[in-house]
């Protein structure tokens, strides 16, 4: 019988920077449920099948040529979770002893909670584009169910896995009162990464001072993207601050 | 009075003291008596004239058959002057005869200014540029020279040195500077025939446009101090023609090989010194009333080391080293706080900056050979605690030599200040503390200067530079913490390229045995090499005599006798390409073929050695020396010249831009780091986006698990890995 597996549009078989901590290999599939203005990879947006696929031998071929190396595969999209075959994917990747994470952008709840359940998946992370409100549907591009968003932050607060919230600052993108607006709605989450992103390297003071203020609400906030490492140590101090509202 | 009176035969020539026969003027003999008659108060110059007519009178009788000689006129005048009555004036002759008679022989020394001689034309002067002094040739002394420069026996020598003086005197030349007399001696010697001669002689200098370039430097890295680089070329001149065998030499020249540090041909090319050696004193070669007990404090400790590293770095070309610092100095900074390390690790960097290129060795465990140790006190004698009990005071210096280092670069003196290289065992990659200054360490690197990273496996000593880490072999050498350095004595490189453009497209087997036969020569040339620097420490003339332990005092500094020397290959990648078509990434064939090359290599080296002569295989990572071969490989093979890039690869490593992730680099640069004893990955990030230090971290362990990678510098560029 054929395997029936999302379309894999893409691989980057060595990342230092997709999974903090471990060195990864990334698996980029098509299809989003967004239409976000500011989207990073807007090739991936696009649900047809016309658009080609990477066949998963090679897949599988370049994962176990890297196998001394990799310590798991981040599965990214797109919104992999969008994808009804997905589980058959994270499934083959578990079986090859690779942990999985599936960055998502939070707008499948149930799917990932049924991933979760069947252990598929050992972290998520939910990307938070702005404050779930009105500038949400604005950043996504898209008619959202906000509902689907609190449901899946919920989840996540909720359960065992490990999970990361992400928010990018950029220009143009959330003001400082929305990224403490975001931050009250994970409050108590262990992990909330802001990520400086589109240029917007002068702002990294700023961004570690709103990581400073976020600190009074999420366990652990990171700063990542230039200058990340002046504002990682920084991060450490937030990290113990923040540990009095958890 | 006339000369033909009396019926005598005038006089009209004379003979010189070095048998030159020249003309006869009565006016010299009047010159001397009115000089001799000024010096006891007589002014008459035409009585002076008279004598002077009386004495060639005298002459003229006594010489009616022959030549006078110099000898036998100013015998004749004191005679006259005595027989005149003119004893004062006499006597004052005979002074001055023995005055010049003492010149002359001072002379002759080589000594002493130059004067003329009576009654002749003045000697021919040279003018010695090296001693900056003007010394009179005569045929005997030139003779002399051309006997030591151009093994010439005696009579031939004595041949040459008479037609050149006298080439001179034809030419009318009185003076000559000491380059034009080395050229004439070369014309006749080529006009004689005599050409083994002349080749001897070798030519050693610099002309017109040689110190015009040296002055005026057309290319931008040639920039420095005119008279160091004259020097070196001089230098360089000297050990090609002179140190080098011939077929080494010609294969320097051509490109297929490199023999480094030839421009200092009596200088160690890298060498580590235990800072307890230092510290113990004295040091030979520097003066200074400093003891054990007197470099306690940090502070003391800092001038001293920046004055012995300053003095030695005269005689190391590429690398002076301080394995574990941190841990040897350990009980000279214990108990110090926070504040106050960082203030003494400043000292010690700015007491080291400008010393040359200095690495600073930094374990972030107790070293193997030194953790059960009781580690000497500040007094130099082993105190209570081992080296592994003070483990957080060289922790603390670490992290406050890399604060000051990244203070330093911020005020823009990277350039000066010296390197840190950070030794992990495996206990440092699981210990909290020391992975603490690892992300301090992999911080800096990113945000300003790259940063080394030693993997201190179980064969790889603790000691050596960024370019060479070598095995201390001697077991008897590591009974003392004062004795864990190593000299590495010279390195030659190999040029695999030009193997494999010799051997042709597709001959893998004739590759291979170009490239065993440029090992070949380079051996020859470390071997050429090494005895040089032997020799530059084996006596009192000798620059290294002081360092190598010649005046019985202290520890060794440099050590020609132990030392390691070093065959180092580079563009393996564009070699393999050059002989099968494909890059060491292309295929497991090209990586094999590669590895097939180094095991080679290896070989030559190992049977290469014996007693004082050690090579081992190494790689050669230095930017401006691969740049060298392209060049020189494009004129001796133009049809391969548009396929040559315009550097090769560093060393063993793939090409910079090779078209593999970071994973499959990995596994095939450790493949092919098993056969060279220094390999270094490069883990070059762009500013952004950056890996997490706990991402960097998870590649270190990665890679020490995983290869046999010695090296990893981290640091930021334009590339990106990922």
């Amino acid at each position: 019988m054929e395997l029936k597996l999302p379309p894999i549009r893409g691989l980057l078989e060595t990342s230092l920077t997709h999974w903090p901590g471990r060195l990864s290999s990334v698996v980029f599939l098509g299809g989003c449920t967004l239409r976000c203005p500011t989207c990073p990879v807007p090739h991936l947006i696009g649900w047809g099948r016309e658009q080609g696929a990477i066949p998963f031998d090679s897949i599988l071929d370049a994962l176990y040529r890297r196998r001394r190396w990799i310590e798991g595969v981040v599965v990214k999209g797109g919104e992999p979770f969008a994808h009804p075959d997905l589980p058959e994917l994270l499934g083959l990747l578990a079986d090859l002893g690779f942990p999985v994470r599936v960055d998502s952008n939070g707008t499948r709840p149930a799917e990932m909670e049924a991933a979760i359940a069947a252990q598929l998946v050992d972290c998520v992370t939910v990307d938070l584009k702005a404050p779930l409100d009105g500038r949400y549907l604005r950043a996504a591009g898209a008619d959202v169910a906000l509902r689907d968003l609190f449901r899946s932050i919920e989840a996540l607060l909720a359960g065992d896995v490990d999970y990361e919230f992400r928010t990018a600052v950029r220009a143009g993108g959330p003001a400082e009162a929305d990224v403490l607006a975001i931050a009250r709605t994970i409050r108590g989450a262990r992990r909330w990464v802001l990520r400086a992103a589109g240029g917007r390297d002068s702002g990294v003071t700023g961004l570690t001072r709103l990581a400073r203020e976020a600190g009074r609400f999420v366990r652990e906030v990171r700063v990542e993207g230039r200058g990340m490492i002046g504002s990682f140590r920084q991060a450490v101090a937030v990290e113990k601050d923040g540990r009095n509202d958890s | 009075m006339s000369a033909e009176q009396g019926g005598v035969r005038p006089v009209r020539q004379v003979r010189k003291r070095d048998g030159r026969v020249v003309d006869f003027d009565e006016r010299k003999i009047a010159d001397a008596i009115y000089k001799a008659a000024l010096s006891v108060g007589a002014e008459d110059r035409f009585l002076a004239e008279e004598l002077a007519s009386v004495v060639t009178l005298f002459i003229e009788k006594s010489f009616a058959a022959g030549i006078p000689g110099i000898e036998d006129v100013q015998d004749m005048v004191e005679r006259v002057l005595i027989e005149t009555g003119h004893a004062r004036t006499a006597k004052a002759y005979i002074l001055y005869r023995e005055k010049r008679a003492k010149l002359r022989e001072a002379e002759t020394r080589s000594t002493g200014p130059v004067q003329r001689e009576l009654f002749a034309p003045g000697p021919v002067v040279c003018d010695d540029a090296e001693r900056e002094r003007a010394l009179p040739l005569d045929r005997e002394s030139l003779a002399r020279r051309l006997g030591a420069g151009a093994d010439l026996p005696e009579g031939p020598a004595s041949q040459v040195a008479e037609a050149v003086l006298s080439r001179l005197r034809e030419l009318g030349l009185d003076r000559v500077s000491g380059s034009l007399l080395g050229r004439l001696s070369d014309a006749e010697l080529l006009a004689r025939g005599m050409l083994p001669a002349f080749l001897a002689r070798g030519v050693k200098s610099l002309d017109r446009e040689g110190i015009s370039g040296v002055l005026f430097p057309k290319e931008p890295d040639r920039a420095g101090v005119p008279a160091l680089r004259a020097g070196r070329a001089l230098l360089r001149q000297h050990a090609i023609e002179d140190v080098l065998p011939k077929a080494v030499a010609s294969a320097h020249l051509e490109g297929r090989i490199h023999v480094r540090g030839l421009s200092a041909p009596t200088a160690a090319f890298a060498v580590a010194l235990s800072t307890d050696a230092v510290r113990l004193g004295p040091i030979p070669g520097v003066s200074g009333g400093f003891g054990p007990g007197a470099v306690a404090a940090p502070r003391r400790f800092a001038t001293h080391l920046g004055r012995v590293a300053r003095r030695v770095a005269e005689h190391v070309t590429h690398g002076l080293s301080f394995p574990a610092l941190n841990f040897l100095t350990a009980p000279l900074y214990a108990g110090l706080g926070r504040e106050e390390l960082r203030e003494e690790a400043w000292h010690l960097l700015a007491e080291l900056s400008g010393a040359g290129e200095v690495e600073i060795g930094l374990a972030l465990s107790p070293p193997p050979l030194l953790g059960a140790r009781k580690a000497r006190g500040p007094g130099g004698e082993p105190g209570p605690e081992t080296y592994a009990d003070l483990t957080t005071t060289a922790l603390g210096l670490a992290t406050a030599l890399l604060e000051a280092r990244g203070a330093g670069e911020a005020l823009g003196e990277r350039e000066r200040l010296p390197r840190l290289a950070f030794t992990l065992g495996p206990e440092a990659l699981e210990d909290e503390a020391a992975l603490a200054v690892i992300g301090m360490a992999l911080a800096e690197g990113l945000d300003r200067d790259s940063v080394l990273f030693v993997l201190d496996r179980e064969d790889l000593p603790l000691i050596g530079t960024a370019r060479l880490r070598a095995r201390i072999e001697d077991a008897t050498r590591l009974t003392d913490t004062a004795t864990l350095g190593v000299t590495v004595g010279s390195r030659a490189v190999v040029n695999l390229p030009r193997a494999a453009l010799r051997a042709g497209l597709g001959n893998t087997g004739g590759f291979i045995a170009e490239a065993e036969a440029a090992a070949d020569l380079a051996l020859a040339g470390l071997a050429a090499r090494e005895r040089f620097l032997r020799r530059a420490a084996a006596g009192p003339d000798g620059p290294l005599w002081p360092f190598a332990g010649g005046r019985g005092e202290g520890a060794r500094l440099v050590d020609p006798e132990h030392a390691v020397a070093s065959l180092a290959v580079a563009g393996l990648n564009e070699a393999v390409l050059l002989s099968c078509g494909q890059e060491l990434s292309d295929s497991d064939e090209a990586l094999k073929l590669g590895l097939r090359v180094l095991r080679a290599l290896e070989e030559k080296c190992r049977s290469a050695r014996r007693p004082g002569f050690e090579p081992g295989l190494d790689a050669e990572e230095d930017v401006a020396l691969v740049s060298r071969f392209p060049p020189l490989d494009r004129v001796d093979f133009p049809s391969a010249a548009p396929r040559l890039p315009a550097v090769y690869s560093g060393g063993v490593g793939l090409r910079a831009d090779a078209p593999v992730d970071l994973a499959l680099r990995l596994d095939t640069e450790g493949r092919l780091a098993v056969s060279v004893r220094t390999s270094t990955v490069r883990f070059v990030f762009p500013r952004s986006p950056r890996p997490s230090p706990e991402s960097l971290l998870a590649l270190l362990r990665k890679t020490w698990r995983n290869t046999r990678i010695r090296q990893i510098a981290v640091g930021h560029g334009a590339r990106e890995w990922n």
